[in-house]
Formats: structure tokens, sequence, C-alpha cells
């Protein structure tokens, strides 16, 4: 498994970034648009950059050449296997949660 | 207001990449408290993070030699300086005297010793940060061949010579009150980190090898005040004093500070000049590799 650790404070941007990319390239505003839209969680661009840029060092986003200013990023492979992997990870969480909420104590 | 000046606050090398597409960013984009905020701790964070701006070396393998020769250079030159300026400094009775007796000479002899104090207190913090910013990057480096380290750790290892500059101007203070207390904590300092500096070899960036320029200059104009007030109180006690004092160990002090001082300037001169290779983004380089 991908380890995000070093992520730090960005490994919950690092997947909003990941799972908004899996749909396709965006440059940064149209990535805050579409984050908050199935999220609901509202980046900021400090937050946004912070976490594209370690994203970018560990090869899981790439840059595309700049259209006027902006510049669109896409997932690499090995970016969908990390999202892959996290979001396994979450679903067991999820599973898990439920499970132990519908039969307590 | 739109923040985008605080943009500024970013390191450079982060602004050269990420800059204008985070200036069209905050075009696009409501600003709030928490955009400024945001963007603060951003600048904060890509400051702490050194994967961030530290970028390959762009000199020439050449003008690199000649860089590390300059960055030894200061290392060597401030002891043997420091030796020499004792050595003076023991017959110094008759410039004590001239001092006494003309007011001239005693603002003269105090700008010498004033200055050499300064100087060499300043020399000997900057040297030692320097040594332990190269100590920094050779830990980096072996750290980085044994494994991937963590941003956490490496951001650890980055306040590691700012500690060791807080150290080095406390025991400057202390020396203040406790001469050769001072002395004893501050000179090791220096000394033993220079292997910092001979393994830290692939592990150098720009920023820190142009911090050598700020050493050097500091320790030659250390030199320079000295020679100077060495050579106006000598020639003052040869003109006002009837029988001055020419003491054995001043000419030769005199003529090996001053040799210092050129071969520090000589390095520094030959590592101004020299080739730059073609730099690459680095992080767009990494990224399309």
């Amino acid at each position: 498994m991908r380890d995000s650790s070093d992520l730090g404070r960005f490994s919950d941007p690092s997947l909003l970034i990941l799972s908004s990319l899996a749909s396709g390239s965006k440059h940064g505003y149209a990535m805050m648009m579409d984050i908050q839209e199935f999220s609901g969680t509202k980046l900021e661009p400090g937050t946004l950059y912070g976490a594209l840029a370690r994203l970018e060092r560990r090869g899981w986003v790439e840059p595309l050449p700049s259209k006027d200013r902006r510049r669109p990023y896409r997932i690499t492979g090995e970016g969908m296997q990390a999202l892959r992997e996290q979001l396994a990870s979450i679903q067991r969480v999820v599973k898990t949660g439920l499970r132990r909420l519908a039969n307590p104590g | 207001v739109r923040p985008t000046w605080l943009i500024r606050l970013y390191p450079r090398e982060w602004r050269q990449r990420y800059g204008e597409e985070m200036c069209a960013l905050l075009g696009q984009h409501k600003a709030t408290y928490a955009t400024f905020f945001d963007l603060l701790l951003g600048a904060l964070d890509a400051h702490l993070d050194p994967q961030a701006w530290r970028k390959p070396m762009s000199f020439s393998p050449e003008r690199l030699r000649k860089l590390r020769t300059a960055a030894a250079t200061p290392f060597g030159v401030f002891p043997l300086f420091f030796v020499l300026w004792f050595v003076i400094s023991r017959g110094d009775d008759s410039w004590r005297y001239l001092r006494e007796i003309n007011p001239l000479a005693s603002v003269v002899y105090d700008i010498l010793y004033i200055g050499q104090t300064m100087g060499s207190e300043l020399s000997l913090a900057f040297l030692a940060a320097l040594a332990l910013e190269f100590c920094t990057a050779a830990i980096l480096a072996l750290h980085a061949v044994r494994s991937e380290s963590s941003d956490t750790r490496q951001s650890a290892f980055e306040l590691v010579p700012l500690a060791a500059c807080i150290l080095v101007v406390a025991a400057a203070l202390v020396r203040g009150k406790f001469d050769w207390l001072g002395t004893v904590v501050s000179l090791p300092l220096v000394l033993p980190l220079l292997i910092g500096l001979v393994l830290s070899k692939a592990a150098l960036n720009e920023s820190t090898i142009r911090l050598v320029l700020v050493a050097s200059i500091l320790v030659v104009l250390t030199m320079v005040t000295t020679l100077a007030g060495i050579f106006v109180l000598q020639v003052m006690a040869a003109i006002l004093l009837p029988s001055p004092a020419w003491p054995l160990q001043l000419v030769p002090g005199f003529v090996g500070i001053c040799i210092l001082a050129a071969s520090t300037l000589w390095s520094l001169w030959r590592s101004l000049n020299g080739g730059t290779a073609p730099s690459v983004p680095p992080d767009v380089g990494r990224a399309n590799a």
C-alpha cells in the first residue's frame, strides 16, 4: 500500500484533489469548485497548492501545458492506484462503523 | 482587496513554479479572512518544507569547485587570523599609552578593538551557522539515500542551523563577561563542523552556497578593519611617541593577516567567475520524468 503519512495536514485535501482529478484534468479553480460540489469542503488556495505540490512531487499528479496562466493537472497511474487504496481503506472503516452502529453493545 | 501580494511571502522558487497560476486562481476566487490566513499558513509551510524550495544545483562543475574552495577558505583563514591577532595584541603597550595621551588615538584604539571584536563574533556566528547548514545538508543527503524521509523530519533538520546560530550568539554574549568561556564554547562549534563541508559534496543548494559570499565578506571586513586600525595606531605611535615600540611579532603578524585577507578575497573573486549549467524547474522535471 502506498504510504501517505508524510502528506501530514495535507492528507485530506490530497484525497479530495485526487478524487476530483479522477474524473479528468482540471486547473486549480475548477478543482476547488468541483471539490466543494461533491464534498461540501471549501479548499482555500494555500491549502490547495500546498497539497498539489506534494502530490506532484510524489508523482501522483502531473502538470499539463498551461492555458492563459491557468495550469491544468491530471492524475497519474500511480495516483489512481493510491486513490483506490485510500478509498478502499476508508470503505473498510465506513463498513465497520455502520455495522457497529447497527448492532451497538 | 485581492490577496495576490501574499504570494510574495512564498519562497522565490515556489513563486516561479506556482505563482502565476495561484494569481490566476485568486483572480477568480472570492477572498475572505480565511483566504488571507490560509495563504499565510501556506507561505510558512512552503518555507519549512525543504523539498519545496530546494532546487538542484545549476552551477557548472568548475564553478561549484571554486565555490567550495571559497566556502572552505574562511573556515581555514579565520582561526589563523584569530591566532595572529592574539599574538599582535599581546604587544600593544605603546598603543595603550598612546590612547591615554591622545584623544584621536583613543578613538582609533576603540574602533580597532570594537570592530575586531564585533567582526570576530559575527564571523564566528555566521561560520558556525554555515557549517551547521553544510552538516544539515550532509545529513539530509545521507538520510535521503537511506530512506524516503518524511517532510516533518526534514523540517526539523532545517531548524538545526537556526538553533546553532542562537547558541553561538548566546556564547558571544557570555563572552562579554567571561572571555575565556565564550571562546571555549564558540570556537569548537566551528572547527569540527568543517567535516560537514566535506560530507555535503552533492547536497549543497544554491541558496546555501551563496551564503558563503556573506561569510567571506564578513571575515575579510574584520581583517581589513583590524589591519587599518593596527596601521593607523602604529603610524601615530611613530609620530607622537619619542621612542615608539616595535614589538617583534608586529610586522610578521601584520603581513600574515594581509596574506590571509588577500587569499580570502582571491578565492572569493575566483568563485564569482564561472559558468552556470542550464537549470530545469525541478518539480516539472520530476513530474514529467
